[in-house]
C-alpha cells in the first residue's frame, strides 16, 4: 500500500468536476470518508466499548472472574448468570469481560514491540542499503517461514507459558510486516523529487527522515498495526485454547473456549460466546483498519 | 526467465540457511541451559557438577558455537533430529509418522481456499453491487475473524453431536476406508481452510475492481474483444498478480493452523506432536517440526515466486 508522491499532486482543470468540488480541509475529508460507510463506524464503536469494558471490568462484571461457586456449576443462562456458569461455577459473562483486558493487553504490546523494532529495522535497512539491507531483508524472509503460531510454540517450549513469554514469542512473529512495509516505503520515498530537493537545500538526514519521509509511511503503518492487533488477538487466543498461552486462573478468550469445549454437551454458550467475543474484537479492529486506509488514502483526495 | 529462476533458487538456499540458524541460536541466545533439550529438568537436579559436565561433551555443549552448528547440521543432513526425552523415540521417527497426516489435511484445505477463495473473489469483483456480492463479501469479511479453532467447536457440536451426520473426531486413512475417511476430514479440512478461503476473497475481489478500471480493460472492451477473453486474458492474469503472494502465504497459515485443528479434532499430525511436546517440554519435537514446516514453506514461496515472474514479466528483469 506504499502510496507514491506523485499521486498527492492534483491535477489542475484536467477535470471539470474537480474544478468544481468545494475545497474542503484534510482533516475534515478524512472524517467524511471514514464516517461516511457504516462499517468502519461499527468497527469504531466495537474498540470504543472493547476499551471501557477492559478499563472499568470491575465496574461492570457481575461477579469477580475467579470467585468459585461448586455449588452453581455448569448452569445455564439465567437472570443470576446471563451467560451461565462454567465448571468451577465461575461466572461466564464477568470472565469474558475481564477476558478483555488480556486481549487488549497482549494485542497492543506485541503490536507497539513488533512496529518499534520494525520500524527501526526497515529504516536501517533502507538507509544503508547494502550488504545491511540484505542481511536484514534476508533475515525477515527467514522469519516468513515460520508460521506465527510455530515460533510461539518453539519459544513457549524453550522459556515456558506465561504472559511475558507469550509477548516476546508474539513479538517475535510481528516483527516482518513493519520492517518490510517501513523499508518500501522510505526506498520508494528516497526517490522522489521533493527528497532529492530536501537534501540539495541542505536538510540533515534526521530532518530529512522525520519531516519527509515518516510522514509517507505513517498512513499505511497505522492502517497495518491497526488490523495486527486483531490478528495478535487471534493469535493469542489459539495459543490458549491450547493451553500454552496465559496461565490459568487469569480469564483468557481461547482458554474460555477450551474449558468450555469439554462441557459442549451440557452447556454450549460456555465455549460459543468467548469466540462471539473474539469475533467482535477481531472484527472491530479489521474494520477500522479499512476504513482508515479509505480516509488516509490520498488517491481519493479531492473526490469527497 | 532462467536467470531469474536460479537467482530466486540461490536466495532460497540463502533463506533455509538463516532459517536453520535461527532456529539453532534460539536455544542459545534464549535464557536456560541448552543442556535441558536433552534432559528432563527433574532428572538433572539429581546430578553432580562432573556428570553435567561430562554431559555436556557428551551433547557437544562445551564446543564453540559454529562447530556446534556445523555438527548440528550434520546430523539433521543424515536424518538426525535427536532422541525425544519424552517418547524416549527418534525424533525422525516421530516425525515420519506424523507427517503425511497433516500434509494429506494441509494439502486438501490448500487447494479448496485457491479454488474456491479466487473464484469467489472473481465472482463479486464481476457482479459488484448485486446482492451475491453483498453477500460473500459480507461472509469474507467475518471469515476472517472467526477463530478455526472455535468454528471447529461449533461445527462439531452442530454437525455431529446435534446432527449426527459426522464422526466427531479422530482421522482414517483413506486407504484404510475411504468412506469414513473422507467423512472424517470434510470438518478439518473446512477449518484449515476457512480463514484463507475469506481472505483470498477479499484480496482477489479488490484486485480485480482496481485491474477492471484499467484504461487497457477499457481498450478491449472497445476494440469489441468477447466477455470471456477480457477476463480470462486481460483481467484475470494481472489481477492475481498480488493474490499470488498471498496464495502463497497461505501454506503457512494452513500449517499454523493445523496445531489447532489437530487439537480439536484429536488428529494425530504434526500440530498434535508439537502441542504436546510444548506440554512435555521436548524441544527437539518442537525443534524439528519447526524446521521442516519452515522449509516447506520456504519451498512453496520459491514455486510462487517462480511463478509469479509467469503472471508478471516486468519482474524478471528486477
Amino acid at each position: 500500500m506504499v502510496k507514491k508522491a506523485y499521486n498527492n499532486i492534483e491535477p489542475v482543470g484536467t477535470r471539470e468536476w474537480e474544478e468544481k468540488a468545494p475545497r474542503y480541509s484534510e482533516t475534515r475529508r478524512m472524517i467524511a470518508v471514514f464516517a461516511g460507510r457504516p462499517l468502519p463506524i461499527i468497527g469504531f464503536t466495537i474498540i470504543i466499548l472493547l476499551v471501557l469494558m477492559a478499563i472499568f471490568a470491575p465496574l461492570l462484571a457481575p461477579y469477580p472472574p475467579n470467585q468459585m461457586d461448586i455449588v452453581n456449576k455448569l448452569q445455564q443462562p439465567s437472570s443470576a448468570h446471563w451467560l451461565g456458569t462454567d465448571s468451577l461455577g465461575r461466572d461466564t459473562l464477568s470472565r469474558i469481560i475481564y477476558g478483555s483486558r488480556t486481549s487488549l493487553i497482549i494485542g497492543i504490546t506485541v503490536m507497539i514491540i513488533s512496529s518499534v523494532a520494525g520500524i527501526v529495522l526497515g529504516l536501517m535497512a533502507a538507509y544503508f542499503g547494502g550488504a545491511t539491507y540484505h542481511i536484514i531483508m534476508r533475515f525477515m524472509d527467514a522469519l516468513m517461514a515460520f508460521p506465527m503460531l510455530l515460533l510461539a510454540l518453539l519459544i513457549a517450549s524453550l522459556l515456558g507459558v506465561g504472559m511475558v513469554n507469550i509477548i516476546i514469542a508474539l513479538g517475535i512473529g510481528m516483527i516482518s510486516a513493519p520492517c518490510r512495509l517501513m523499508c518500501g516505503v522510505v526506498l520508494s520515498v528516497k526517490q522522489n523529487d521533493y527528497v532529492l530537493a530536501a537534501r540539495a537545500m541542505g536538510m540533515s538526514n534526521r530532518r530529512l527522515m522525520f519531516q519527509e519521509i515518516l510522514p509517507n509511511a505513517f498512513p499505511p503503518l497505522l492502517v497495518m498495526i491497526t488490523i495486527g492487533i486483531g490478528a495478535v488477538i487471534l493469535a493469542e487466543a489459539g495459543l490458549s485454547f491450547l493451553g500454552i498461552g496465559i496461565t490459568p486462573p487469569t480469564a483468557t478468550w481461547g482458554g474460555m473456549v477450551n474449558d468450555g469445549y469439554k462441557f459442549i454437551m451440557y452447556n454450549p454458550v460456555l465455549a460459543i460466546s468467548p469466540g462471539v467475543a473474539i469475533m467482535l474484537v477481531v472484527f472491530g479492529f479489521n474494520m477500522l483498519g479499512d476504513g482508515l486506509r479509505d480516509a488516509l488514502d490520498p488517491k481519493l483526495r479531492g473526490v469527497i | 526467465m532462467i536467470p531469474y529462476i536460479i537467482r530466486r533458487i540461490g536466495m532460497g538456499v540463502i533463506i533455509i540457511f538463516l532459517v536453520t540458524v535461527m532456529v539453532f541460536l534460539f536455544i542459545r541466545l534464549l535464557p536456560g541451559d541448552p543442556l535441558t533439550i536433552y534432559l528432563n529438568k527433574t532428572d538433572m537436579q539429581q546430578l553432580t557438577e562432573e556428570q553435567i559436565y561430562e554431559l555436556r561433551v557428551k551433547f557437544g555443549l562445551e564446543k564453540t558455537l559454529p562447530l556446534q552448528y556445523i555438527e548440528w547440521m550434520g546430523g539433521i543432513f543424515t536424518g538426525d533430529f535427536g532422541q525425544s526425552i519424552f517418547y524416549n523415540a527418534d525424533v525422525a521417527l516421530l516425525i515420519r509418522e506424523r507427517m503425511p497426516i497433516t500434509l494429506y489435511l494441509g494439502a486438501l484445505a490448500f487447494i479448496l481456499s485457491g479454488v474456491l477463495g479466487i473464484s469467489f473473489g472473481v465472482i463479486c469483483a464481476l457482479r459488484r453491487g448485486t446482492w451475491i456480492d453483498t453477500v460473500v463479501t459480507l461472509l469474507a469479511n467475518i471469515g476472517v475473524t472467526m477463530p478455526s479453532f472455535w468454528v471447529g467447536i461449533i461445527l462439531i457440536y452442530l454437525l455431529a453431536v446435534k446432527a449426527g451426520w459426522l464422526p466427531v473426531s479422530g482421522f482414517t486413512s483413506p486407504f484404510d476406508d475411504f468412506w469414513l475417511s473422507m467423512k472424517k476430514i470434510i470438518m478439518p479440512v473446512i477449518c484449515l481452510s476457512l480463514f484463507s478461503i475469506a481472505s483470498l476473497t477479499r484480496l482477489t475481489r479488490s484486485s480485480m475492481l482496481e485491474v477492471i478500471q484499467q484504461d487497457y480493460i477499457r481498450t478491449a472492451w472497445s476494440k469489441g474483444l468477447k466477455e470471456r477473453l477480457i477476463i480470462s486474458r486481460h483481467t484475470l492474469k494481472n489481477a492475481m498478480i498480488p493474490v499470488v503472494t498471498i496464495v502463497g502465504l497461505q501454506v503457512a497459515f494452513i500449517f499454523g493452523g493445523s496445531v489447532l485443528i489437530e487439537s480439536v479434532f484429536n488428529i494425530n499430525g504434526i500440530g498434535r506432536l508439537m502441542t504436546q511436546a510444548v506440554q512435555n517440554q521436548d524441544y527437539l519435537i518442537v525443534q524439528a517440526c519447526t524446521l521442516i514446516i519452515a522449509f516447506i514453506v520456504v519451498l512453496s514461496n520459491l514455486v510462487v515466486d517462480i511463478s509469479y515472474g509467469w503472471f508478471d514479466p516486468r519482474i524478471r528483469y528486477d
